[in-house]
């Protein structure tokens, strides 16, 4: 087997997320399923195979201060993929929290959760479900309004090259409101690869805003969610790949039941070498249902960026509302951005639009700003936040929208 | 005010400008006339500091400096604005936000102190009465959507706000309607001083009825060939340029 597998086994784990059954069943259908290189449609333009083959060794977790932080009440921080209880805390009116483990799962998830968050679609899912021992269910409690956003903080410090299955599972209850921000963030060189996955079950009447900012040096992140939306529900994500080494994220929204609403942001900027996967889909296979994806990307230096967009409405799924948007700037010419929009509609009484453009920033633009006395550097920034003005009014928080444009900003400088 | 010598200007490698010559001096209006395709908006790029145009023989000195190697900006912040023959539309930056950064960037140049939000505001609006252009327009992006002669005439009211040395209106009265033509010629010979020169270009007798050149120009095949009066102006709408162009290609 390759060296990821040898290290994951040999580890010893306490607090494995899910049955021997699960996790045995999980390792089969690792081993048969193909490693993600470029001939696999799916990762056509990210080839991680290479993350097989790294010699991994295990890590002391201590503490490191995070580059952004968003005051809250409620705060889960993961210390190179481990949670860390001292600094965390939340209000229990609002939420429940339970450390994932075997038992658990089995006596907090039902049978339909728990067959719906052991991922086994790619190898590094299959791998979290076999070997994740660290992550929590988290609950928002039903018909309750969260009073301040759940803050979940990823602090990754590894000097040694490892490797981390984080397992979260987030339950909103029905009619429950709630917030959730994400921050991937952290100072200094880091030689983690982390494998999380979050499954996120927003039931009916519930509704999430959930933001994923990953600001970070030299990390390599797969970050998967898989959301399930039941009757009513709304799901909003905002995604952010700021800094960063090599990311892949997986967005992957089921719709459970009809009249469901997802609003899909997201803005990606990789410069140097950087590589911003973004994978997302949405399965529409129930009516009345609708999504709104917008996603902008730009890339300079040698930096890669992607947006694959894959949007299914199955036959019964009768109005749907399904609209697709990626638009791109490519600032060098050394920057490569690939969009992949791919809309399958196997019903006949929706409406499903799509569009998808790269481009260079507009010279004639440019030139007027700079014949007005604006300098190329301003002029760039004017035309690249009149760009990103749509996706940056969707964030909730005025201090994340400010972080995210000022961190774009000094991208551009 | 701007001495161009010999100014010789290539674009993809076709030579649009083959030896130019012109001088204007300050407080001078100067119109520029000619056949479509002759080099009238290459010109006015080229002062601008368009960078797409190769300068490949000449000079342009502004105000004692050679300004052939500056960028644009630097340029605009020395006092020379362009209004386009076709405005540029930004969707998402409002005219306010254009305005603000545009002349804070020319305070900074200057090592100016940049005006106060209230002092802004209170340019912002009194040159926009000084064009007639409607409020609703200078809360909307830059250009987008805006009909012809609203273009222009955000053109003129952007001159208003950066107070130019040297101004250049290249067909600034084409997509005017009769009043608007009187609105912004009205502008524009406000703004007019003795420091002040302005280079107009214009196919028609009519906008120099309101603006009133001290000199007039033909040019025809990348050069000035021929320079005269108002009179000049009259003359060609008479005539027409097969004249010009009889002499020229003899
Ligand atoms: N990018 C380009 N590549 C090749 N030729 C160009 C390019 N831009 C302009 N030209 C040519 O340069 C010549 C001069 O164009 P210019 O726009 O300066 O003319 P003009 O005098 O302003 O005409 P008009 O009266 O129609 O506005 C034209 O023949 C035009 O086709
Ligand atoms: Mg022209």
């Amino acid at each position: 087997m390759d060296s990821l597998y040898n290290f994951l086994i040999s580890k010893k784990s306490e607090n494995l997320a899910f049955s021997s059954t699960i996790r045995e069943n999980a390792i089969e259908t690792y081993k048969k399923l193909p490693l993600p290189v470029k001939k696999q449609e799916d990762w056509k333009y990210s080839d991680l195979s290479n993350l097989f083959d790294i010699e991994y060794n295990e890590v002391a977790n201590n503490f490191e201060t995070n580059l952004f932080k968003i005051e809250s009440k409620n705060k889960l921080v993961f210390i190179n993929g481990c949670l860390k209880s001292e600094l965390s805390n939340f209000n229990n009116k609002d939420i429940e929290i339970i450390p994932i483990s075997e038992n658990a799962v089995a006596t907090n998830l039902s049978i339909e959760y728990i067959n719906k968050s052991n991922n086994l679609d790619n190898k590094f899912s299959a791998l979290n479900t076999a070997f994740a021992n660290n992550g929590v269910i988290i609950k928002f409690k039903k018909n309750n309004a969260l009073s301040e956003p759940l803050v979940i903080e990823y602090i990754n410090n590894s000097k040694v090259a490892t490797f981390e299955n984080t397992k979260n599972i987030i339950i909103a209850e029905e009619g429950s409101v709630s917030e959730v921000i994400e921050i991937h963030s952290n100072k200094d060189l880091c030689m983690l690869t982390s494998n999380i996955v979050t499954n996120i079950f927003v039931n009916e009447n519930a509704s999430i805003d959930y933001t994923i900012l990953q600001t970070e040096k030299e990390c390599v992140k797969i970050n998967s969610h898989y959301v399930h939306q039941y009757k009513n529900s709304k799901f909003t994500a905002h995604t952010f790949q700021l800094d960063g080494n090599l990311i892949r994220n997986n967005l992957i929204i089921n719709h459970e039941n009809t009249h469901c609403e997802t609003s899909l942001n997201g803005i990606f900027f990789p410069i140097a070498n950087q590589h911003f996967d973004n994978f997302t889909i949405v399965n529409h296979t129930n009516e009345h249902c609708t999504t709104n994806e917008n996603y902008r990307g730009l890339a300079n230096d040698s930096g890669v960026g992607i947006f694959t967009g894959k949007i299914f409405v199955a036959k019964g799924a009768q109005k749907t509302l399904a609209q697709q948007s990626n638009k791109n700037i490519v600032l060098s010419n050394k920057a490569k951005i690939h969009s992949k929009p791919q809309l399958e509609i196997y019903a006949d009484d929706v409406s499903c639009s799509h569009g998808s453009t790269t481009g260079q920033i507009d010279k004639d633009a440019l030139f007027y700003c700079q014949s007005r006395g604006i300098s190329k550097q301003d002029a760039l920034k004017l035309l690249i936040n009149a760009f990103l003005v749509t996706n940056i009014r969707l964030i909730k928080h005025k201090e994340i929208a400010t972080f995210v444009e000022e961190k774009i900003n000094l991208k551009l400088a | 005010m701007i001495q161009i010598k010999n100014l010789h200007a290539s674009i993809n490698g076709k030579e649009i400008l083959k030896g130019l010559n012109l001088e204007i001096k300050p407080g001078e209006i100067h119109a520029i006339m000619g056949p479509n395709g002759s080099g009238k908006s290459t010109l006015s790029a080229v002062i601008a500091g368009r960078e797409d145009y190769e300068v490949t023989a000449g000079e342009i000195i502004f105000n004692g400096k050679n300004i052939i190697e500056m960028s644009p900006e630097d340029r605009a912040c020395e006092g020379i604005f362009l209004a386009f023959q076709y405005p540029i539309e930004i969707p998402g930056v409002s005219i306010t936000n254009f305005m603000k950064t545009a002349l804070e960037n020319k305070a900074k140049y200057l090592n100016q102190e940049p005006l106060s939000a209230g002092d802004f505001l209170k340019k912002m609006k009194e040159k926009k009465q000084l064009v007639e252009l409607d409020d609703s327009l200078s809360k909307r992006s830059v250009n987008e959507g805006f009909s012809g002669g609203e273009k222009k005439r955000n053109e003129i009211f952007q001159m208003a706000m950066l107070e130019p040395k040297l101004s250049i209106l290249d067909e600034t009265d084409s997509g005017l309607d009769i009043d608007a033509l009187r609105i912004v010629a009205n502008g524009v010979n406000k703004l007019k001083s003795p420091q002040n020169s302005a280079i107009v270009i214009t196919h028609y007798q009519r906008l120099l009825d309101y603006i009133v050149p001290d000199f007039v120009h033909i040019l025809y095949k990348g050069k000035i060939v021929k320079s005269g009066t108002k009179e000049l102006a009259l003359e060609l709408e008479a005539k027409g340029y097969d004249w010009i162009k009889a002499e020229i290609d003899a």
